[in-house]
């Protein structure tokens, strides 16, 4: 019977392909956050993936701790895999941050004093944020430090934006990608886990993109910062629609430990 | 460039997943019966201090919670009060409600999403859920809802012990539950909330206040975080 078993696997595999988009869905009945298979509705809670763009992970020394690795997902580097292309006030500040760890003397950052941790950094913490799609809004809710990032719709950029941890954020859609652009950034804040630094003057520009009928959600950045890059240059990482789980709380705010002294060392790890 | 490069792949641990599973209950929308919509930016219409039930008295506090209360009011006056929030610590529930700043309300059919300027809050209301049972205590609690007609019932548990009701102290224990009322009145230029708390270990029975926000359009929040303003 190997033909007709063969058969009706085909056929059953035929009918998962031809089937609507539907997806699984464990853990949750709550539309919210189960997904859609319409690709501009972003709803949902998102989770890295990993290993994202790149086929490699990054070690980086934290001193007597040994080295620790970071997976791709946590790192935003060009996607080509070169080295950002860094000004002089740009690869000062990257490698103050790369030698204070090698030294056991890592620099804080503004998440260690319970600071929000800036976009797109609040990103690649092993945290999922949830997109919230309302008239008018779009919010990125962060689980990591309760960090919020507001997404208008419905306006254009300040052109004079005042400089803030979160920066100001619009949007709009071009096709089934929803094009967001962020300004005013606190040059006290890393682009990432690594430490990638970028200044005040950044121009962010993130393309947020469902993939695989809307169980990953595709983020391509694009830095444009004439402070800490010679060039614009572009990362991408991806996320998994994570139907299983609702943000919890989050409060760095309580016993927190990672003291920052005046020489704006911390003793976190 | 100080960087090293290796090929083993160590997932570092979703450890923010691994206690994630939260399984809510059937959802119990209701697509056919037209529910008003609270989205938009809020504010309170008065700052709340010293909350005072409907009646207008202070609420009903049992003996030790009154003796509590009472110091957390004398401390205030004698300006040595250790307020949570002065430590950048969580408001809670219902406290985060009365908070004198702008929020905004994002309504989805099955959450209501509350970002408060102060200290730049979420509170994630989910409608139609069941309460979780034998959650951990937590500085906001779980959150769910259902529709009473045009009204919002939202019910909130599962809290620590740890936040002040108002700012003048009134104290509460883990036993605390929330029920709120919210709806819009005038003709949706106000939303009026209706806090009953009942917590039997520190009030002798459950008692009432009423908030009311005021429509802000146009306003936009602006970025407020406690350990940056407070240099803490």
């Amino acid at each position: 019977m190997r033909t007709a078993s063969t058969l009706a696997l085909a056929a059953a595999a035929l009918a998962l392909l031809t089937a609507p988009q539907a997806l699984a869905q464990p853990g949750t009945d709550n539309p919210t956050i189960k997904g859609s298979a319409d690709p501009r509705d972003l709803n949902g809670v998102w989770f890295l993936n990993n290993p994202s763009h790149l086929d490699r992970d990054r070690t980086v020394h934290y001193g007597k701790n040994g080295p620790m690795t970071l997976a791709d997902s946590r790192v935003l580097w060009p996607i080509d895999g070169s080295i950002p292309p860094f000004t002089d006030w740009g690869l000062k500040r990257f490698n103050a941050r790369y030698d204070g760890n090698i030294a056991n003397k890592p620099i804080a950052d503004p998440s260690t004093s319970c600071i929000p941790h800036g976009v797109p950094r609040a990103m690649v913490p092993t945290y999922p944020f949830q997109i919230v799609q309302t008239k008018g809004i779009t919010a990125v809710l962060y689980e990591v430090a309760h960090d919020v990032q507001m997404i208008y719709m419905d306006r254009p950029l300040p052109k004079k934006p005042k400089i803030t941890q979160m920066g100001t954020s619009v949007g709009h859609w071009e096709g089934d990608e929803l094009v967001v652009q962020t300004v005013g950034l606190d040059d006290s804040a890393i682009i990432d886990q690594m430490g990638t630094p970028h200044s005040n003057q950044l121009k962010l520009t993130e393309r947020f993109k469902k993939t695989d009928g809307g169980r990953h959600l595709e983020v391509t950045m694009t830095f444009d910062d004439p402070i800490a890059y010679k060039a614009p240059w572009t990362a991408r990482t991806t996320f998994n629609l994570r139907t299983d789980m609702k943000l919890m709380e989050y409060v760095c705010e309580e016993n927190n430990r990672n003291a920052v002294d005046a020489n704006g060392v911390t003793g976190a790890k | 460039m100080p960087i090293t490069f290796a090929r083993t792949a160590i997932f570092i641990a979703p450890i923010g997943a691994l206690a994630l599973a939260c399984v809510s209950s059937a959802a119990l929308a209701a697509p056919s019966t037209k529910v008003p919509d609270f989205s938009g930016t809020w504010q309170v219409t008065k700052f709340i201090g010293t909350v005072h039930t409907t009646k207008g008295g202070l609420p009903p506090l049992k003996p030790e919670a009154l003796a509590v209360y009472k110091k957390r009011v004398a401390d205030r006056a004698a300006g040595k009060a250790h307020d949570p929030i002065d430590e950048c610590l969580p408001h809670g529930i219902p406290r985060l409600m009365y908070a004198p700043y702008p929020m905004v309300i994002l309504q989805q059919p099955q959450q209501l999403s509350i970002v408060q300027q102060a200290n730049h809050t979420q509170r994630l209301i989910y409608i139609g859920d069941a309460l979780p049972t034998d959650a951990d205590p937590k500085w906001f609690g779980d959150a769910v809802a259902r529709w009473e007609g045009q009204t919002l019932v939202v019910t909130t548990a599962n809290f620590n012990d740890k936040t002040w009701l108002d700012k003048a102290g009134l104290p509460h224990s883990e036993a605390l539950k929330v029920t709120e009322k919210l709806k819009l009145v005038a003709g949706g230029k106000t939303l009026q909330d209706t806090v009953t708390i009942d917590d039997p270990n520190t009030y002798t029975a459950p008692w009432s206040t009423v908030v009311t926000y005021a429509k802000r359009p146009g306003v936009r929040l602006v970025e407020m975080v406690c350990t940056r303003d407070h240099k803490m």
